[in-house]
């Protein structure tokens, strides 16, 4: 009964795939380039950007999950027979390098469609497709070799950060020169996907001739990553995800410089959460990358939404700096450890993100035409919805269902839970929306 | 099953803790029934009993985390609830639930509780305490690169490094060598001498005899 019925999920989801694709590369084809609103070469420019992070993302995220993984059974003959390890692995291999080349297309597919690039489909999503694959190649004879992770990741996030900030510099030192388009570039174009697919095919081959001497260790690299994202993905809970994240990160890092934590009770707890901020700069990065967003929302012409995107941005960078508030509220015997009443510990870690929220919405609100009214709504209500996710109480799966007839059973408890935060984002949203008329 | 009740003499100031009558059970099975006993300044109780007997239950019910089905913990005459500051201030407790900051270090967690609960000098508290419990090799690590017995004197530190009038441990023996083992139970014993009032699970029966002045047999 299941099977079937993921059958038919999965017959639906080819049915638009196969309807949809095909239309918007006829679309784009005939026109020569995507039919898109008039766009501007700002937003075209930081889209190509958004495309480089995801490459690199892509890399690091192959890389976290192993690519290739190993599961359960296979660790156990990997362990303990000698098993033919090509042969048991070369199916992992593929499975994640048919995904890395899936996620790589689909990054390219996007810059296809929002941009004003125009390339010949086939051969530009073949190209995307192949550095997909090769990257996926490159992660896995990595994993094989035991190069340590970490000290990759730098390297690809150096490196992404280096190509990202070429690209902003030329909107930013020329802002009315879009990205040069590539319509007229079809042999180039095609040489380029051939050659791609040549690095592709032989960053296989040595990914393939490596498994050879994966270990039970190499194998399973990801594997407490690719469970921890299964069951969040299947309880739609990320509080059984990120703490797996956050541990291999911090495992990476291992020593820090005392945080100079002093003063009173609240001066130190306030500290403290500094520091951590500053330790875990993957917050303060995102909080920092979304200050453009109004402005690019104003570009691309969604003027009319603006406080409410303003608001819901305004949350996203708030809520990346409130990692201290999540675990204080969700660790009782840390709060004893600390003392004082709960209300108090919990207001002393909002402080660092309601600054964050009010200089995000201050500074953002400069270059976009948001008034200083839905600036300060923005601030106060991000902090607010800020509180109500981060204190949230943890999801109870085993809570009472409802049976509500066509769209079957409902846990109620569950869905209110996991409305707590959303819903009152999505009420201030209307309000901003109301207030700006 | 712990079915103990000690007597409670009238008329004099209220006990620093008081449990009286605590009942608790799990699914319909009874794990403590009417445990009641009362515990002062300089005094050490053990709570010993084989697992499953009930000995974390009844220090998490004593450290209200865990609600009692019936009965009272009282600290100093008034009913204990587990997010009372007062509550916080006189009890330092490692139990089964400790938990740390995972991207703050040993120093600064040391560091943070000291200035958090007004230590008069911090710094040296701290230092004291991270050499005492030979943690000062470790003190930039973050919690999660500790073994489990370097987690777990952190923990003890965690206790020491603030002020406290009472003691809830839960098997503090447990992955301390043999040198470690000595070393708490003069810790103990100092803590005692200081007057704090010492609550403690434990399977080790030398830190027991060493330390405790009763012991309650849980399960018995």
């Amino acid at each position: 009964m299941a099977l079937a019925e993921r059958a038919i999920y999965a017959a639906v989801l080819l049915a638009i795939g196969a309807e949809a694709v095909p239309s918007t590369l006829g679309h784009i084809g005939a026109a020569g380039r995507a039919t898109v609103v008039p766009i501007n070469p700002v937003v075209e420019w930081t889209v190509v950007a958004a495309a480089v992070l995801g490459v690199v993302a892509l890399a690091r995220a192959l890389l976290a999950f192993g690519p290739v993984y190993a599961g359960a059974a296979s660790r156990t003959w990997l362990l303990s027979t000698p098993v033919d390890r090509t042969g048991l692995l070369t199916v992992p291999l593929a499975i994640a390098v048919a995904a890395g080349a899936g996620l790589a297309a689909a990054i390219g597919f996007a810059l296809l469609l929002v941009t004003r690039l125009g390339p010949p489909p086939v051969p530009w999503l073949t190209g995307w497709a192949a550095l997909g694959a090769a990257i996926t190649c490159g992660c896995a004879v990595a994993q094989a070799r035991r190069r340590p992770v970490p000290v990759l990741r730098r390297w690809l996030s150096a490196a992404g950060y280096a190509l990202t900030a070429a690209v902003l510099a030329v909107p930013l030192l020329r802002p009315a020169v879009p990205p040069p388009a590539l319509g007229e570039a079809g042999t180039a174009m095609q040489a380029g996907a051939l050659a791609l697919v040549a690095c592709a095919a032989a960053a296989m081959y040595a990914a393939h001739r490596h498994l050879a001497i994966m270990t039970r260790g190499t194998a399973c690299t990801g594997g407490e990553l690719a469970l921890a994202a299964q069951v969040s993905l299947i309880s739609l809970d990320t509080t059984l995800f990120w703490p797996v994240v956050t541990e291999r990160r911090l495992r990476a890092l291992a020593r820090v410089r005392p945080a100079g934590i002093r003063g009173n009770r609240v001066a130190a707890l306030v500290r403290a959460d500094v520091a951590r901020v500053l330790r875990m700069r993957t917050g303060l990065l995102t909080w920092a990358a979304l200050l453009p967003v109004p402005y690019a929302a104003h570009l691309a012409g969604l003027t009319a939404f603006l406080p409410a995107i303003h608001l819901v941005a305004a949350f996203l960078a708030a809520y990346r700096l409130a990692g201290g508030l999540r675990f204080i509220a969700h660790a009782p015997a840390l709060r004893r450890a600390l003392g004082g009443s709960d209300l108090t510990l919990k207001l002393a870690h909002l402080v660092v993100p309601a600054a964050g929220a009010v200089v995000w919405s201050a500074v953002s609100a400069l270059p976009a035409p948001i008034s200083p009214v839905t600036a300060a709504v923005s601030a106060a209500g991000a902090v607010a919805v800020c509180y109500r996710m981060a204190t949230r109480p943890p999801l109870d799966h085993t809570s009472m269902v409802v049976d509500t007839g066509p769209f079957g059973p409902v846990p109620p408890d569950l869905v209110m839970r996991l409305l707590r935060g959303p819903a009152l984002l999505a009420v201030l949203a209307v309000v901003q929306l109301a207030i700006a008329g | 099953m712990a079915n103990v009740t000690e007597g409670m003499p009238a008329g004099r100031a209220p006990d620093l803790l008081a449990v009286s009558g605590l009942c608790k059970s799990y699914s319909g099975i009874p794990m403590l029934r009417d445990v009641g006993f009362t515990l002062n300044p300089g005094e050490a109780i053990a709570l010993v009993g084989p697992n499953g007997a009930g000995k974390t239950t009844l220090l998490r019910c004593v450290a209200g985390i865990e609600e009692p089905d019936e009965g009272v913990v009282e600290l100093e005459g008034r009913r204990l609830r587990e997010t009372d500051p007062e509550a916080r201030a006189a009890m330092a407790c490692l139990l089964d639930d400790f938990d740390y900051f995972p991207d703050l270090s040993v120093v600064d967690h040391l560091t943070l509780y000291a200035w958090a609960h007004g230590v008069p000098d911090p710094e040296a508290t701290v230092e004291d305490v991270l050499r005492e419990l030979d943690l000062l090799p470790l003190a930039d690590r973050l919690p999660i690169t500790l073994s489990s017995g370097q987690r777990h004197r952190f923990g003890l530190a965690s206790c020491l490094v603030r002020p406290r009038r009472i003691l809830l441990l839960d098997e503090p023996e447990q992955r301390l060598d043999a040198e470690g083992r000595a070393w708490l139970v003069s810790r103990l014993r100092a803590e005692l001498a200081s007057g704090v009032a010492v609550l403690f699970a434990s399977h080790d029966r030398e830190l027991v005899d060493a330390v405790a002045g009763r012991v309650i047999e849980v399960g018995s």
